[in-house]
């Protein structure tokens, strides 16, 4: 992933920038062929960061082509047919897995971007931790660990865990893994209560420059994560904890998701130009390099042909939640006047909503930690936050473990459909992911991904706005591209997140992501 | 106790792989602090795979790859996803990016590819591809960066690293056998490193290590990352994989074995306990140690969970035999007159008959048939030697 921007010599601002994705694999023709619940197992590969959500989105788009589950009310809802259990436990591994990869990301990967935000100063106070190594070590490391084991618990070895099946999820719960699972997750709840408010009240210290700074289109995205199988209408209408939605214009209203208004273009992407734009349907890809505007393998997925930011500010944003947090802030500090702080997203909204879905998920016993906001007390502990907003202060994982049925199936049979066409929507920790797979004979006849990162940085895509009108340093250094290095971390790019500068020099700069 | 030359690998043959890990794992993190003394020099260099084995070295647990890591300190020249930001360099006491800011020649991978920086053990993390894209340049389908202005293809990054460096170690099963990439109907020439510098008449100075897996196991791979940091070469079996962790298949210590052995079958897949087989399981093909030392700190493993063992470290794998994944495997001959049917129905009977069958699986393991299966060159019968 590499990413160049042009710079104006006289304002010293970013003019426009290119995202390119360097590496092609062609998954898409792998599977073909192939009997479809092959593809689960293949596809995971696709990604090992976000290393669950292919392997169960493939097993989505399947069961929704065998008729075993299909999304009522207007995608707003899902129903299926496998075990409460099993949907459960795809809710835990899915969430382990956006748990690892945010705490991760805001500590390992864009931490030094901001000085660790202070942690080291402020946790050495408290726990042994002086360095950047023993912040990996001690915290870090732990935290992405526990929750590894814990897809492990559920899904037998991580990366790629490959347990989930058309057909439900194969660990039958025990009161034995539950508890183990539990002990997982509070331990990094532990992590997350030293660090998280130290995180938070750095960022917001600095919100009005973090705000200020790689605003994105101001449409958001989100296909929708969690369904609940615990309300009156068990597996036959499920809710999503986070719904599914689009935001086309800034600052307005979430409105419903449709798969019809979604295109994959091409015109900057190495492929045959004569290839339809359509995702349902579409024909696989033909690598074709000779198109002389082409500079990356990532092609450009739109909704209604404009580009959509995604991630978790999308989510948490068309979820309601990021918004009732705004509203709770501004009931405090008026001069806060609401979230997301900038309507088109920010460094500064981008990292915030990663810190707030962690404790989501993860939950919260910090009650005596006081946050603030533009260095003014809320008088609000991490424990008052999840109160207001009416979520469980033992997160969201943890419900999920206490809603499991003991010793009861977690699998139901599965017959492969000779023909048929199925969707799975799910969202990985950094974007919205789509799959849609063809069935004929028997056998996988068309496979389309749609990838979370080619939301954000496909060509002409919000990474490449987002970057436009960033301030570029003039030492001719490598720091001087460093507020340009945060937006790009901002997204949390697939295949890591390093950004390194290659060539800081002339007004063509050239940084390396993953 | 100091490492000899008598390496831990070979104790890990004898002993158990999870046994030494525990109990050597003062020594393993002392090699990496040696390995710093004498600067011995890695490059990670990732081509077509998804960062998984990257990922999955967080996982390990003894010695927990910070210690490691962290000891090796600048010793690890270029490891794209757990460099800081060149900016912040200073003491954050993590590896060292090292990039300056206008010679491109001397960004760390480069340097160590075309320049004069020296490569002493090379870890190559998914598939070098071999193909031509239409339109593009051989290799095309995987650029790693630009140099001087040109794009740099990965293909020819790992024959530059790979003919200076000591030690080849290909970490994962996309490097090992090409792996997912370089499944059937793939577009883009992916294949394994050996495969690949075959193709490109590139010889190395020792076999090329193989650590197959979807993901590489993160404590087996530090395991022979430290002895051959060492100058240590690993026993190797016929096609480059350690045998201290690749010697005995999934199912033969399987947690589930005393299910087969009874003739207990699972029929559906969230049978807590009966043997995964008649679903699909390709444990009895699959070489590797998952079921001695489990993964994520020896939390669970695959066959443990269920529905089975994919053959993630099968030379084929994702092909068959190892796919179709829900298919039965087939080692019983029907000449034999027995199948797994028959052991389930005879269970009561079946001490007597159970030895025969697996008699006949060692056989016909022992005629390499999962090598020949393969259709993937073996690498060369060179052992290295101490």
């Amino acid at each position: 992933m590499g990413v160049t921007v042009e710079v104006d010599d006289t304002t010293n601002l970013v003019t426009s920038a290119k995202c390119s994705a360097v590496m092609f694999r062609g998954f898409e023709t792998i599977v073909l062929g192939r009997d479809p619940r092959d593809c689960a197992p293949i596809l995971s590969a696709i990604c090992g960061v976000c290393h669950s959500d292919h392997h169960i989105n493939s097993v989505r788009a399947i069961e929704n082509a065998a008729g075993m589950t299909s999304y009522p009310g207007g995608y707003a809802f899902e129903q299926t047919t496998i075990p409460k259990n099993a949907v459960l436990s795809r809710n835990i591994i899915q969430g382990a897995d956006w748990s690892y990869s945010h705490a991760a990301h805001l500590l390992a990967l864009a931490g030094p971007d901001y000085e660790l935000y202070d942690l080291l100063q402020v946790l050495s106070q408290s726990v042994l931790i002086t360095s950047y190594a023993d912040l990996l070590k001690f915290a870090v490391i732990p935290a992405q660990a526990y929750m590894h084991q814990l897809i492990t618990l559920w899904g037998g070895k991580t990366p790629h865990q490959r347990a989930s099946i058309p057909g439900g999820n194969p660990v039958r719960p025990t009161s034995d893994v539950i508890e183990q699972s539990i002990f997982k997750v509070s331990s990094l709840r532990t992590i997350l209560d030293d660090v998280v408010p130290v995180v938070w009240n750095f960022l917001t210290a600095d919100a009005a420059r973090l705000g200020s700074l790689g605003p994105g289109p101001g449409n958001f995205i989100s296909l929708g994560a969690f369904p609940d199988p615990t309300t009156a209408n068990g597996i036959t209408k499920m809710p999503l904890v986070l719904p599914r939605g689009v935001i086309t214009s800034p600052g307005t209203t979430p409105s419903p998701f449709d798969p019809a208004q979604m295109t994959e273009t091409i015109p900057y992407s190495w492929y045959d130009q004569a290839l339809s734009s359509d995702v349902i349907g579409e024909v696989t890809p033909k690598p074709d390099m000779s198109n002389p505007d082409a500079y990356s393998w990532s092609k450009s997925p739109r909704y209604q042909g404009n580009p959509m930011e995604s991630g978790p500010l999308a989510r948490e944003y068309i979820s309601g939640i990021y918004p009732k947090l705004g509203q709770i802030i501004n009931g405090i500090v008026p001069s806060v006047p609401g979230l997301p702080l900038n309507p088109n997203g920010s460094v500064f909204d981008r990292l915030v909503c990663r810190a707030l879905e962690l404790v989501v998920l993860i939950g919260s016993n910090n009650t005596t930690q006081n946050l603030m906001v533009l260095g003014q007390p809320l008088n609000l502990s991490l424990v008052d936050v999840l109160n207001a907003l009416n979520l469980p202060t033992v997160g969201l994982i943890q419900t999920w473990l206490n809603a499991m049925d003991v010793n009861s199936p977690s699998c139901t049979s599965y017959n492969n459909p000779t023909s048929g066409q199925g969707i799975g929507l799910w969202e990985a920790p950094r974007g919205s992911l789509l799959h849609w797979i063809s069935i004929g004979a028997g056998k996988v006849d068309n496979y389309q991904v749609v990838a979370p990162t080619t939301w954000n940085v496909s060509p002409a895509g919000p990474l490449e706005g987002a970057l436009v009108g960033t301030p570029i340093g003039t030492t001719g250094t490598n720091s001087d591209l460093r507020q340009a290095a945060w937006v790009v971390r901002s997204f949390d790019l697939c295949l890591a997140c390093t950004v390194h500068t290659i060539d800081a020099k002339g007004n063509k700069r050239y940084l390396r992501a993953g | 106790m100091d490492l000899k030359r008598r390496d831990f690998l070979k104790l890990a043959g004898v002993l158990g792989a999870g046994f030494v890990i525990t109990a050597y794992s003062a020594d393993i993190k002392r090699v990496f602090a040696q390995v710093q003394a004498q600067t011995v020099h890695l490059v990670w260099l990732q081509l077509a795979g998804d960062s998984g084995c990257s990922i999955s070295m967080l996982q390990a647990y003894n010695p927990d790859l910070v210690s490691s890591v962290v000891d090796l300190g600048v010793s690890v020249d270029f490891w794209s996803p757990f460099m800081t930001p060149d900016y912040e360099l200073g003491n954050l006491g993590w590896i060292n990016a090292g990039y300056t800011t206008e010679d491109t020649s001397q960004v760390p991978l480069f340097n160590a590819a075309y320049g004069d920086a020296p490569v002493d053990v090379l870890v190559v993390e998914g598939s070098p591809q071999v193909g031509t894209p239409p339109g593009g340049v051989p290799g095309g389908y995987c650029m790693v960066g630009q140099m001087n202005g040109q794009g740099v293809t990965g293909y020819d990054l790992l024959q530059k690293l790979a003919a200076k460096a000591t030690y080849v170690v290909s970490v994962g099963q996309c490097s090992a056998f090409g792996g997912i990439p370089a499944g059937k109907g793939n577009l883009t020439g992916a294949t394994s490193v050996t495969n690949a510098l075959q193709m490109a008449a590139v010889t190395t100075m020792n076999t090329v290590v193989n650590m197959p897996g979807c993901p590489a196991h993160p404590d087996w791979t530090l395991v022979t990352l430290a002895s051959v940091l060492q100058g240590f070469a690993p026993d190797l079996d016929s096609i480059g994989r350690p045998t201290a962790f690749y010697s005995e298949t999934i199912h033969d210590r399987c947690p589930r074995r005393g299910a087969y052995d009874k003739g207990d079958f699972a029929a559906v897949f969230d049978d807590p306990t009966g043997c995964l087989w008649k679903l699909g399981c390709k444990g009895p093909i699959t070489y590797g140690a998952c079921s001695l030392t489990h993964w994520n700190s020896g939390t669970g493993t695959c066959t443990l969970a269920g529905p089975m063992c994919w053959g993630c470290m099968h030379p084929s794998f994702p092909d068959p035999p190892t796919s179709p994944f829900f298919q039965e495997i087939e080692l019983v001959p029907a000449f034999f007159g027995i199948n797994v049917n028959d052991i389930a129905i005879g269970a009561a009977v079946a001490a007597v008959g159970i030895i025969g069958v697996h008699a006949v699986t060692k056989e016909i393991r022992g005629r390499g048939k999962e090598e020949d299966d393969t259709g993937k060159p073996e690498s060369a019968e060179k052992r290295a030697s101490n």
